[in-house]
């Protein structure tokens, strides 16, 4: 088991690494002359090197790429030259909302998946048709428009949940921030006005947000239920005197769950790098916004800091996910790994 | 033709896995020292359970996976050394019908196509002389024409099998390797298939290497047997001979096995201990039976030295150093 | 008169397929006494796996069982809704599937299932008096060093060794009925021949009921005192081993006795029997064996009327054949 754990570290770094060399040489790789759009039109010569130098950009590459190694484990991000402040900062301010956002949604699509595909695989038949046809809808239906109708009903129509102002309203104060997580702080602070304020505002961006992840974790989970529900233990089970709901959530579920775990973690990486249009329909302060705005305006720093940073979170979740599998899958472990 | 078709000497298959930090463990010996010869028209029953290496051998001599070491010499030609080109020509000669005809037959693939596939690769005929083979063939294992164009899952697990031998067929090879091809079916089918096979092989002048862990269907079909235990070649004779008299006790232990059906007397039953443990990088000392081996178990001579094959009477070799002891 | 434990009667059951209904048991009838192993021979699709899930209330859609008694010391189990029938699967009767690779839930330890099993029928059981029980049992099933064995994951082991945990888990809460449905099919021969010894000895000495399920002739006559053949959803022979093996009255019988390659008959071709077993879904009124029978093929009354099961004198107990032409067969003499 040890092996196994120090054979998915040390892969985890190795991508981790590879993900590095990516962000650094494939940006220069770009177009564009980062200094000069840094400084603007009207450079001269000697500012652009200097910041050419401050940037990275002069000398031999493998000493740059070691610089900039250097630098970015020390917390030094670069710095965004179209808003004037560090990236760290920039992204320190604005992670713990995407970081929120994303959690919720998972959340949301992974408990709803779950509990669909179970009725789904268990009763089969008209309400299995049903629950796939859901699926096929959300999975058809482009989150920003379903954001968009959402915000429709739910704001305009009905006045339940607040607009797309934010993570909370312009009335409502801000909880001292502990963890960055609005609800978490606002419960920490014992502050119950905010945190309702805060769940509000995250009702609607995650449910859109969650789209998506839901129906595939759906799809993925119920095709696993009903293929190993054909196993022959599942019928032992029942012949040792389980029911056939208990023989199915005992011995099936665990044994469907784990390539559902996997696509979880990818799922969930992909939700905390942020996403664009969601943040954007819902007026969201997270990263996806900044990033874009970044490529947009050839920011230069900004870009490569977030490929590193979605990189290491993916590479965290699988890395999570992976260690879990071999904890819940023996079998897994006992092959160190190679499947 | 007195002169042997095929002969098998020394063949050896060790199987490495991924090395980890200790690459010794990570080791297989599916065969060690085994060697045979085959005559032309004859039928060579290979006898084993789980882990005797018998499917490696059968892989080793059409060279789908190579050996380790050893030599197999094909009609006087020297299998292992042909190059590539050279290879694909001779196995239209030697061709090989699966236990498992369900994973063997391609479910996309029309039976048609996938017994007209051996007489494309090998370029054999035009267009309509393929068509001509493949209904002839299909004609031969009782199936009529139209059933070229269905798919295997049509059909039943006894004509898959038919399917299969139809595509060994076709290439008119001189020699045949049926992997388990009867175990999979019920009785009656198995007998259809068995029959089969017989025929086809008076027909054809055919030369069959039958690999089996029934007993008594290989005493029923072979000429001659081998008796293989992980991965050595323990006995080997006329079949007849190691049934009513094996001389090595692993042999009698599998004829003791066989159940009695609906003879009168019930031979005493010699239920081996323990189970087949696959070896890794060492080959355990002495005797690789000796572990289960109610004679051999205790003996130092059997711990110590690996016994070799010796002749006994009747066409008959053993390799053990108590042959005869559990004959009743 | 010895104790019955089980009493089937009448069983019958259906598949509902697209192309209409499949008739998979009809009318099946036999019992079973304490201690008494009674085989049940046939070949693919001739509904003896099916019979195993009906008579544990495991046939699901689309099969359905539709008529029949089944009692189990003497308490009437066919009908029995399913809250009442979990609580004597696993406990007066049990189940052993042929294929213990897929038996075992691979992602819990062997000690977890047996002790799941334990105390799904004896809740006040305590953990730790679960896992002693469980040691006790795997030695019992000839499992050494059990102790340590209890964490092992079912891949750890090999074919041989998983059956006979499936055995323990069978036997643990101690059933009077044990159905075996091709238990040693996928094994080894030499593991078969230990796997049956086991099961010899345990049910033995604990005096179960086994119905074993099979197509391997030759096995039945080693270790079973009666056996019922059955074809096409019905016991067309019924009778003690040696009878049925010897002289057998129903002609399926006797042909699939001739296929078997004996090595101490003449070598050539095996006798067959000619055709497919038939449609499910489509049986004729006559016998529906007709077909391919080499005594009735063609014989008007074979043809229209259905046999009824007739008592074959001399054979034992319950001792029967379902064709016309039984009686006459035994006493034209030992068909060759």
């Amino acid at each position: 088991m040890i092996r196994f754990f120090w054979k998915r570290i040390s892969a985890s770094a190795l991508s981790l690494f590879g993900a590095s060399l990516v962000a650094f040489f494939l940006l220069r790789a770009s177009p564009g002359d980062p200094a000069r759009l840094f400084l603007g039109p009207f450079a001269g010569e000697e500012a652009l090197k200097r910041v050419r130098a401050d940037l990275g950009l002069d000398g031999s590459p493998l000493l740059q790429y070691l610089i900039y190694v250097r630098r970015f484990l020390a917390g030094d991000w670069g710095f965004s030259y179209s808003t004037g402040q560090p990236v760290a900062t920039l992204i320190a301010r604005r992670f713990p909302a995407t970081l929120e956002l994303g959690l919720y949604a998972f959340l949301i699509a992974f408990l709803s998946a779950l509990a669909l595909a179970l009725v789904a695989a268990y009763r089969r038949g008209p309400v299995d048709g049903t629950a796939r046809a859901i699926s096929f809808f959300t999975m058809g239906v482009p989150p920003f428009w379903f954001g968009l109708m959402l915000l429709l009903m739910f704001f305009e129509a009905l006045g339940w949940l607040p607009g797309p102002d934010g993570r909370l309203s312009i009335k409502v104060i801000e909880p001292p921030r502990v963890t960055g997580l609005l609800t978490i702080d606002a419960l920490l602070a014992g502050d119950f006005a905010a945190f309702r304020d805060a769940f509000a505002h995250l009702a609607l961006p995650a449910l859109t947000l969650g789209l998506t992840p839901f129906s595939f974790l759906f799809r993925l989970l119920r095709a696993n239920l009903i293929d190993v529900c054909r196993e022959p233990f599942i019928l032992v089970a029942r012949s040792g005197g389980l029911t056939r709901w208990g023989a199915f959530l005992r011995h099936a579920l665990p044994n469907a769950f784990m390539p559902t775990l996997t696509a979880s973690g990818l799922l969930f990486g992909q939700l905390l790098a942020g996403s664009v249009l969601v943040e954007r329909v819902f007026v969201w302060p997270g990263v996806g916004a900044l990033v874009t705005d970044g490529v947009l305006k050839q920011d230069f720093s900004v870009v490569q800091a977030f490929i590193l940073l979605s990189a290491a979170i993916y590479v965290v979740c699988n890395l999570i996910v992976d260690l879990l599998g071999g904890v819940i899958d023996p079998r897994l472990a006992v092959s160190g790994g190679d499947r | 033709m007195s002169d042997p078709l095929l002969e098998v000497s020394n063949l050896c298959k060790v199987f490495n896995f991924a090395g980890g930090p200790r690459s010794s463990e990570r080791q297989l010996r599916a065969l060690d020292g085994v060697s045979f010869t085959l005559k032309r028209g004859e039928t060579l029953g290979v006898v084993g359970e789980s882990g005797s290496g018998k499917s490696t051998l059968a892989r080793c001599l059409l060279r789908l996976i190579e050996p380790s070491a050893g030599s197999v010499s094909f009609d006087g030609l020297d299998l292992l050394a042909l190059p590539g080109s050279e290879l694909r020509r001779f196995r239209r000669r030697m061709q090989i019908v699966f236990q498992d005809a369900t994973g063997a037959l391609d479910p996309r693939m029309t039976v048609g196509d996938l017994i007209e596939e051996p007489l494309l690769a090998h370029g054999i005929g035009n267009a309509a002389e393929r068509r001509r083979r493949v209904e002839a063939l299909l004609a031969r294992i009782s199936l009529g024409p139209d059933v070229a164009r269905r798919r295997p899952h049509a059909f039943s697990g006894g004509q898959r099998q038919r399917i299969g031998i139809a595509r060994a067929l076709a290439p008119n090879p001189e020699f045949i390797i049926l992997d388990e091809p009867v175990s999979a079916l019920d009785m009656s089918i198995q007998a259809q298939v068995l029959n089969l096979l017989k025929d086809l092989q008076q027909e054809l002048a055919l030369t069959y290497l039958f690999i089996v862990h029934d007993l008594s269907v290989a005493e029923f079909f072979c000429d001659r047997i081998l008796v293989l235990y992980l991965g050595e070649v323990m006995e080997t004779g006329p079949s007849s001979a190691l049934f009513r008299g094996p001389q090595h006790p692993y042999t009698a232990s599998l004829v003791s096995a066989i159940p009695a059906g609906h003879r009168r007397e019930r031979r005493k039953r010699l239920v081996l201990q323990g189970e087949i443990t696959p070896i890794g990088a060492n080959r355990p000392e002495g005797c690789v039976f000796r572990s289960r081996c109610p004679v051999g178990r205790d003996r130092a001579v059997c711990a110590e030295i690996r016994p070799r094959l010796q002749s006994v009477a009747n066409g008959v070799e053993v390799a053990c150093h108590f042959p005869g002891s559990l004959s009743a | 008169m010895s104790d019955r434990v089980l009493e089937v009667s009448g069983l019958s059951a259906v598949f509902a397929t697209r192309e209409g209904t499949a008739a998979a048991l009809r009318d099946v009838s036999f019992s079973l006494e304490a201690g008494q192993r009674l085989a049940v021979v046939g070949e693919s699709g001739c509904g003896k796996s099916t019979l195993a899930l009906a008579l544990l209330g495991l046939l699901d859609p689309p099969g359905q069982m539709i008529g029949g008694l089944i009692r189990l010391n003497g308490r009437d189990i066919a009908n029995l809704p399913e809250r009442q029938m979990k609580a004597i699967r696993g406990r007066e009767i049990s189940l052993i599937f042929q294929d213990p690779m897929g038996s075992l839930d691979p992602i819990k330890t062997i000690g977890s299932q047996l002790v799941d099993a334990l105390r799904r029928h004896q809740p006040g059981l305590a953990r730790r008096a679960a896992r002693r029980r469980a040691v006790e049992l795997l030695g019992e099933v000839e499992i050494a060093d059990a102790e340590r064995r209890l964490g092992d994951y079912p891949h750890h082991y090999s074919g041989g060794m998983r059956q006979r945990v499936m055995i323990a888990i069978a036997i643990a809460n101690n059933p009077s009925v044990l159905v075996a449905d091709e238990p040693t099919t996928a094994l080894d021969v030499t593991v078969q021949a230990q796997i049956l010894k086991l099961f010899e000895r345990l049910v033995d000495r604990r005096r179960i009921a086994l119905l074993l399920i099979t197509h391997n002739l030759s096995l039945v006559a080693d270790f079973c005192e009666s056996v019922h053949v059955m074809y096409a959803g019905r016991f067309v022979e019924c009778g003690s081993v040696d009878a049925v093996f010897n002289r057998p009255a129903h002609p399926y019988t006797e042909a699939l006795l001739k296929s078997i390659p004996d090595p101490e008959r003449r070598k050539g071709r095996l006798p067959t029997i000619a055709g497919l077993p038939p449609d499910l879904r489509r049986l004729p009124k006559g016998c529906a064996f007709e077909p391919r029978c080499p005594l009735g093929n063609g014989r008007q009354i074979c043809v229209s009327v259905a046999p009824r099961r007739q008592r074959v004198g001399g054979r034992g107990e319950d001792a029967s054949a379902e064709c016309h032409f039984a009686a006459e067969k035994m006493t034209a003499g030992v068909v060759s």
